[in-house]
């Protein structure tokens, strides 16, 4: 089960990615973490001598939603020009994590699913990073979600007390999330309140979360061996740092005071700003305007829906009711 | 664990199985009572607990248990009804758009609101696109391990699938 030096490079070889294909893939996962120039040759000197980072991948109370961002990890760098060899940054993501345990894509079921965890464990102790998608329900000891027979809380301090990081990959293990919306019948909460003091653990809210930015986040830690640098919330400062509203590219509707007022009015159709339909782009932090969704090329505003603030904490409650304008849209 | 379970397939001693006799499942202990659990059930949404229960190699009871719980519907409870759907389309992160949909629908029942032609045809158009993605996803990333065994597949031959494939189909 060894990973071998150069696994990545041979890897993307494979693919039939030229060099200068791969460089510019780097450049743009380098752009997502707001990195200068300079650090594309880093970042590919170091992914052409790395090996993939194993992973235990964990589902709780979940609705597979952050996977699914996981299987769409097909985007091609240019939309407009696509090219077999040109797959683009997230196709990256097989190349430099190798999942290892996944409920929800592993062959094995049952003992022989669980058997697989423990391996995994055993044989890349302390060098695999543990995803967990999905909250923990606190609630009546556990009973809420139980896997093999054994509660959420149980695998994840199981798995995660041998992980060198752990990744809350969406809105629910970060904080609660869905399940966690008032009244959280199930007690549930996310990673950091699961296990106080947990070390190294990332934070990548979302509903769901981008796979764009787990990917930026892995190739981070393979070059620089450490993780990229977080907000006051505990999220990726380069995945989050920026308020939705300030990237959005109707925000020159906005500042001329150029609001939709009723789905589908000529305002709609125009794509003025959807600050008035009770978007929460002012509020929220999130880099969805520029790395987008769909292979690169939509997002939610794009699509003339109001942004709903799920990368914020707690956000099915604070961002809710989500027609309702913010504060000065009335 | 609660040690209880609601029986969701058993067998009623009184009515006769018209199907062909099956081939007994080998049992370590023939003639003893048998019980096999399945926890994990992987490749689903959601998480599954399969009990089944073998007397002299046959089924004679199977229970399943979804072992996950979010309450949604408690948690709807109160809310602004347009807000419904973003909600339940997380019940299901594969087949997100069936459960917006249905929500939409029964706030709109609620509400005796007819929707506008050119509504009806977008969400026909939107439910068709994840009608197909759904089966896409299911079968290539979900079901199909339970057909294709992967190992064997890197000794397949392509010429003889491909005659295969011709043979049946035009």
């Amino acid at each position: 089960m060894e990973n071998k030096t150069g696994e990545i490079s041979e890897q993307i070889t494979q693919k039939g990615m030229s060099r200068r294909e791969f460089i510019k893939l780097c450049g743009i996962v380098a752009a997502v973490l707001g990195l200068p120039a300079s650090a594309v040759n880093t970042i590919s000197n170091a992914l052409a001598a790395a090996t993939r980072l194993p992973a235990i991948w964990l589902e709780f109370q979940d609705c597979t939603g952050d996977s699914e961002s996981f299987l769409r990890a097909y985007q091609r760098s240019d939309p407009l020009q696509p090219s077999k060899t040109d797959p683009g940054i997230t196709s990256l993501i097989l190349d430099v994590l190798s999942v290892d345990y996944h409920e929800t894509l592993m062959a094995p079921a049952g003992f022989m699913a669980e058997k697989s965890r423990q391996d995994t464990i055993q044989s890349y102790a302390g060098k695999y990073v543990c995803v967990v998608e999905g909250s923990i329900p606190a609630g009546n000891n556990g009973v809420y979600c139980t896997i093999g027979g054994r509660t959420a809380l149980s695998i994840l301090q199981d798995v995660t007390s041998h992980a060198m990081a752990t990744i809350a990959l969406g809105s629910c293990a970060t904080d609660g999330g869905l399940a966690g919306a008032n009244p959280n019948p199930t007690g549930a909460v996310g990673v950091k309140d699961a296990i106080p003091g947990i070390q190294n653990l990332i934070n990548l809210p979302g509903c769901p979360a981008n796979v764009v930015n787990l990917v930026a986040t892995i190739v981070y830690f393979l070059t620089y061996n450490q993780w990229p640098s977080t907000d006051n919330l505990g999220r990726l400062a380069f995945a989050y740092g920026e308020v939705v509203h300030d990237q959005c590219p109707r925000e020159d509707f906005y500042e001329e005071g150029n609001y939709v007022l009723e789905w589908g009015d000529e305002r709609h159709r125009q794509g003025w700003c959807l600050f008035k339909m009770g978007c929460r782009g002012p509020r929220t932090g999130s880099n969805c305007p520029t790395v987008k969704w769909n292979e690169g090329t939509c997002w939610p505003v794009a699509a003339g829906h109001g942004c709903i603030g799920c990368t914020e904490p707690h956000f099915w409650d604070t961002m809710t009711p989500f027609y309702i304008p913010l504060p000065g849209g009335d | 664990m609660p040690d209880t379970y609601l029986p969701l397939v058993g067998n009623n001693p009184g009515t006769p199985n018209p199907t062909p006799t099956p081939t007994p499942i080998p049992s370590p202990t023939p003639g003893a009572g048998q019980k096999l659990v399945i926890d994990p059930i992987t490749r689903i949404e959601g998480h599954l607990r399969i009990e089944v229960k073998i007397e002299n190699g046959f089924v004679t009871d199977a229970w399943s248990a979804g072992t996950q719980f979010r309450g949604i519907e408690l948690i709807l409870n109160g809310r602004d009804p347009r807000d419904a759907w973003v909600f339940t389309q997380r019940i299901c992160g594969v087949c997100t758009t069936v459960h917006a949909i249905a929500s939409v629908r029964a706030v709109e029942n609620a509400l005796g609101v007819t929707v506008p032609d050119n509504a009806r045809l977008l969400r026909n158009l939107i439910e068709g696109a994840q009608f197909i993605q759904d089966h896409v996803i299911h079968f290539y990333h979900l079901h199909a391990l339970d057909w294709v065994d992967i190992v064997s597949a890197l000794s397949a031959d392509p010429a003889a699938t491909s005659a295969l494939q011709k043979s049946i189909s035009n």
